[in-house]
């Protein structure tokens, strides 16, 4: 793939000039191709989930797994043939994959005599969310011949496993709560497949290798595998950190329900935690660090962590009422038997507001202010565990808040949290099983994605620096060692490296002329800086930062 | 941006159009922070893209 990367990034043009001068030119095929193929997931989900549903409803329980599975799993095994064949037309095997299996699913459903439901608008809106998420991080932008130099089979099956949702949705409304065994087993089985889908994303095979023709802002490419892992580790985390509490906190065995409308809510917090949280990250945080344009600061981590807080809100407030079953706005936090302030106990109270706040804090100034001491790109291990815990403690002070503030049932009696092992062993069971697994995915996992994601964010940078025109490709890397230069010595030096394995990724004529401009770059710079970047060069060239 | 904020507007209108009043003012709420959040990423002013604006310009 290297290689071809290389015949591609000697002869494409230069991608930035591209970009601005003709700003919208990729607008209308990217439209049309996100939508096309939006569409081609939305029907296909709509499917598999009338599919399933039916499945779990007839007491098929074995069959409604296998098709759980079998959409995600071969969609992937398509995609990873794929990556190991040359050819444009192969690259759109998992797409093609998807529509065959569409197909069958609907000749399935035909035979069986079932046809999707039209009494909620809820399950139409929720899966026509997820599919617009398929098709605009699985859009093939820069062309099919390079896919999955920029979207990697790893990539592709964490996407895709996502929907699992829709297992979700079919199974707990449609499966009888007695006996609530098959639900305790069923509901894990579901999560098996949405926490190693987490995990494996955070193999550094996820991340791709530059490709001209990404860019959608000047030095800015569109890049979801650069923002995809941490921030999935996190939803996925918490959401099973939620539920498995939920679970474990039951007097008698419970498994959760499903609201759409609880979905189509959490969806918006999902949007706001990971991609948007994520491209404020890359353009008003890294992107303008790398430049030594600001992107630092207390004010900075606080914006950051705001957006976080309030992403978590709405993600918990609508994950609460899917799994419970309500419509979001009605009944949780609105009738009085389900808000602490209207029937609570003044225990209960307490324990919700004095959560919130510690939350808060932990959050937003804490975990800011933390952030703020770290080097980017040489943190140690502990100190990326540091950060990822007082994300995990702030997130279980959240949680602990949420099912006080809304006085769910099994909080009632006591006034507070409990755990029951007499009465539901199996529950307490389950979900610690479930709050274990998504608290590793936060606590272990997670920094892992994190420093893979900023490493083939330096490498990348090298490759959209070769692109631009004279110009900007000699502002870029001045600016860059300008910034190196103020930075510590092993920072510097990790940074360099990073920029070198980079340039090691280039073709040879691509790589010659980001040569020829850091030499200018270097001839004009001051004595001392020009000796800190090339003892760090020596130090990188040796192999060692 | 412009598109990704007819969609918005297009989500708005079907939650709307599909949920009781209260409920489609609770969505409207996080679909207004959305837009804001979308508009602070892309629209407010961004020093890199000035800089390279500026910078292309003047060749």
């Amino acid at each position: 793939v290297t290689n071809q990367l290389h015949d591609l990034s000697a002869t494409a043009p230069p991608a930035g000039t591209a970009a601005l001068q003709s700003d919208r030119a990729w607008y209308l095929p990217t439209t049309v191709g996100v939508t096309l193929l939006w569409l081609l997931f939305w029907s296909g989900f709509i499917v598999w989930w009338t599919l399933m549903a039916a499945l779990f409803r007839q007491g098929a329980y074995a069959a409604a797994v296998i098709v759980a599975y079998a959409l995600p799993t071969l969609y992937m095994l398509a995609a990873f043939i794929a990556s190991r064949r040359p050819g444009r037309a192969i690259k759109l095997l998992h797409f093609g994959t998807f529509l065959v299996l569409s197909v069958f699913f609907a000749a399935l459903l035909a035979f069986m005599g079932e046809s999707p439901p039209l009494n909620d608008a809820g399950p139409y809106l929720g899966m026509a969310f997820i599919a617009a998420v398929m098709g605009l991080m699985q859009y093939p932008k820069a062309g099919l011949k390079h896919y999955q130099a920029y979207r990697s089979s790893l990539f592709i099956g964490g996407v895709i496993f996502m929907p699992l949702f829709i297992y979700f949705s079919a199974m707990l409304p449609n499966v009888p709560s007695a006996p609530a065994l098959d639900k305790a087993y069923l509901f894990p089985l579901g999560m098996l497949g949405f926490w190693l889908s987490a995990a494996w994303l955070i193999l550094r095979a996820t991340q791709g290798e530059h490709v001209p023709g990404l860019e959608v802002r000047p030095l800015l490419p569109f890049r979801p595998d650069f923002i995809l892992p941490g921030g999935v580790n996190y939803v996925k985390g918490t959401i099973m950190m939620g539920v498995g509490l939920m679970i474990a906190i039951m007097p008698l065995l419970r498994m959760p329900k499903w609201n759409w409308w609880g979905f189509v809510l959490a969806f918006w917090g999902i949007i706001t935690i990971i991609p948007l949280r994520g491209m404020y990250k890359m353009v008003r945080g890294r992107r303008l660090r790398l430049l030594g344009l600001g992107g630092r600061g207390f004010r900075h981590e606080t914006v950051k962590g705001l957006i976080l807080f309030i992403g978590l809100l709405i993600m918990l407030y609508g994950f609460v009422n899917a799994f419970f079953g309500t419509v979001p706005f009605v009944d949780l936090g609105v009738r009085p038997a389900f808000n602490a302030f209207a029937t609570g106990t003044p225990t209960t109270q307490a324990v919700s507001v004095v959560a919130f706040v510690l939350a808060f804090i932990v959050l937003v100034p804490l975990r800011g202010w933390y952030k703020t001491r770290l080097l980017e790109g040489i943190e140690t291990k502990g100190q990326m565990f540091t950060s990822q815990a007082l994300l995990w403690v702030g997130t279980l002070l959240m949680l602990i808040s949420f099912v006080h503030f809304l006085n769910l049932p099994p909080i009632r009696d006591l006034g507070y949290m409990a755990f029951y092992p007499n009465s539901n062993p199996v529950g307490l069971a389950v979900g610690l099983v479930l709050f274990l697994a998504g608290s590793a995915l936060i606590l272990i996992l997670r920094p892992i994605a994190l420093h893979n994601e900023m490493e083939a964010t330096m490498l990348t940078m090298v490759g959209v620096a070769s692109d631009q025109p004279d110009a900007l490709r000699h502002w870029v890397l001045k600016r860059r060692v300008q910034t190196l230069a103020t930075m510590p010595e092993l920072q510097r030096n990790q940074h360099v490296a990073w920029m070198a394995a980079g340039l090691g990724q280039l073709s040879p004529e691509k790589r010659r002329l980001m040569m020829g401009t850091q030499m200018a770059v270097l001839a004009e710079a001051d004595s001392k800086t020009r000796r800190q970047i090339m003892t760090a060069m020596d130090q990188a060239m040796m192999g060692g930062v | 941006m412009e598109l990704l904020f007819a969609l918005l507007a297009v989500v708005a209108v079907a939650i709307f159009l599909t949920t009781p009043f209260w409920v489609a003012v609770g969505f409207a709420v996080v679909l207004a922070w959305t837009a804001s959040l979308l508009y602070l990423i892309f629209c407010h002013p961004d020093p890199v893209s000035e800089a390279v604006t500026d910078l292309l310009s003047d060749e």
